[in-house]
């Protein structure tokens, strides 16, 4: 009951972050001068205070083991020696190595999959004289006006274009290109 | 450990001695560091036997390395900066490992010794709360230098000094 009151007081305390500075020494002349003016009448940072410095002495008991003179001279004679090599668990190489070659088989069988498009320029004249395209026409997936269209295009683009264009003064070529454009858009174009 | 100027006149002139070719500055470096850098890896991993590890990859990642060092910063803060990085990163790499060999059925039990208790609370930490921890209260070292030393500022190495021990605090109440 009385821990508990003690640490509602110490959530509040405005000193309280000051304690391990305190202790520290990382307080100047005048902090410290208000820090000791302040725990003389707050039993809550009396109590935080000096379980604090319990948890230093503790800590402070904390020894480690003397090192070999012999040990430290092998140290220094491997360090010389030794080549850099990270240290991996297994474990760890196999969560990059599967990852990895998951993405290798699937790039793979993608590629083997993957459908190859060759693209070939036919004439419309000739295309007119297939087979499937005239099948297109029976069924009405293709209708005349289309026809008419790539027939038009056919007349423009299958004759020597650019000797045509060039037979053009600069502003009949434009109007040329806005006329294309109003025509067919930028679909066929 | 705490640096002063002499000392780092000292480091300088053996690293450029070393650069110059001269084999035995880096023993003379060695001998200054390997206590300091066996006790930051000791107190970090909390064995004999991965601290010696550490100091071996500290001690030949310097010896690598040391002719890179472009003496924009002091010598010890270089130094220091491997020592947090490969304790960090062994850390980190041997987690798993690390948490199976210190697990303890039950760590709130009253015949824990001291040492046990305070390697099972340090293992709770964070590895840079636990690297500041170190640095600050068994090293000694300011906060600006802790800052340098881990690549944060100095209010940053504070911070996470000030958590530790916060942290600490609560794990180790049974103690206090």
């Amino acid at each position: 009951m009385e821990d508990d009151r003690f640490d509602a007081v110490m959530k509040v305390c405005k000193f309280r972050d000051k304690i391990i500075d305190y202790i520290e020494g990382l307080l100047d002349e005048p902090q410290k001068a208000i820090f000791e003016n302040h725990i003389k009448r707050c039993d809550a940072c009396q109590k935080e205070l000096s379980e604090m410095e319990r948890f230093y002495e503790i800590m402070d008991k904390d020894t480690i083991p003397i090192l070999e003179e012999v040990v430290f001279a092998h140290i220094k004679q491997r360090a010389r020696q030794e080549e850099i090599v990270l240290r991996k668990p297994r474990w760890k190489i196999w969560n990059i190595f599967v990852p990895v070659l998951g993405a290798l088989v699937f790039i793979l069988l993608l590629s083997i999959h993957k459908e190859q498009i060759l693209e070939i320029s036919v004439p419309i004249s000739t295309l007119l004289q297939d087979q499937d395209f005239s099948a297109l026409l029976l069924e009405r997936i293709v209708d005349n006006n289309m026809v008419s269209q790539f027939n038009s295009l056919e007349e423009f683009f299958y004759a020597d274009i650019e000797q045509g264009l060039r037979e053009l003064t600069v502003d009949e070529s434009k109007q040329f290109i806005e006329i294309m454009n109003e025509k067919y858009g930028e679909k066929y174009l | 450990m705490r640096q002063n100027k002499m000392n780092d006149d000292e480091d300088l002139l053996l690293v450029r001695r070393y650069k110059n070719g001269d084999e035995k500055a880096f023993d003379s470096l060695f001998e200054m560091y390997k206590h300091p850098v066996y006790s930051i890896c000791y107190r970090y991993v909390r064995n004999d036997d991965d601290a010696q590890e550490l100091t071996l990859e500290v001690f030949t990642k310097v010896y690598r390395n040391l002719k890179k060092f472009n003496e924009k910063s002091r010598f010890f803060t270089w130094l220091y900066r491997i020592v947090a990085n490969t304790c960090i990163s062994f850390k980190r790499r041997f987690q798993k490992e690390m948490k199976i060999n210190s697990a303890i059925p039950n760590p709130t039990e009253r015949n824990l010794t001291l040492k046990k208790a305070i390697d099972d609370a340090l293992e709770k930490l964070p590895g840079r709360q636990k690297m500041a921890f170190i640095l600050r209260h068994y090293e000694g070292h300011t906060f600006n230098e802790i800052g340098a030393i881990m690549g944060i500022s100095s209010g940053a190495a504070k911070a996470n000094h000030f958590q530790a021990i916060r942290k600490l605090r609560i794990l180790l109440k049974d103690w206090i």
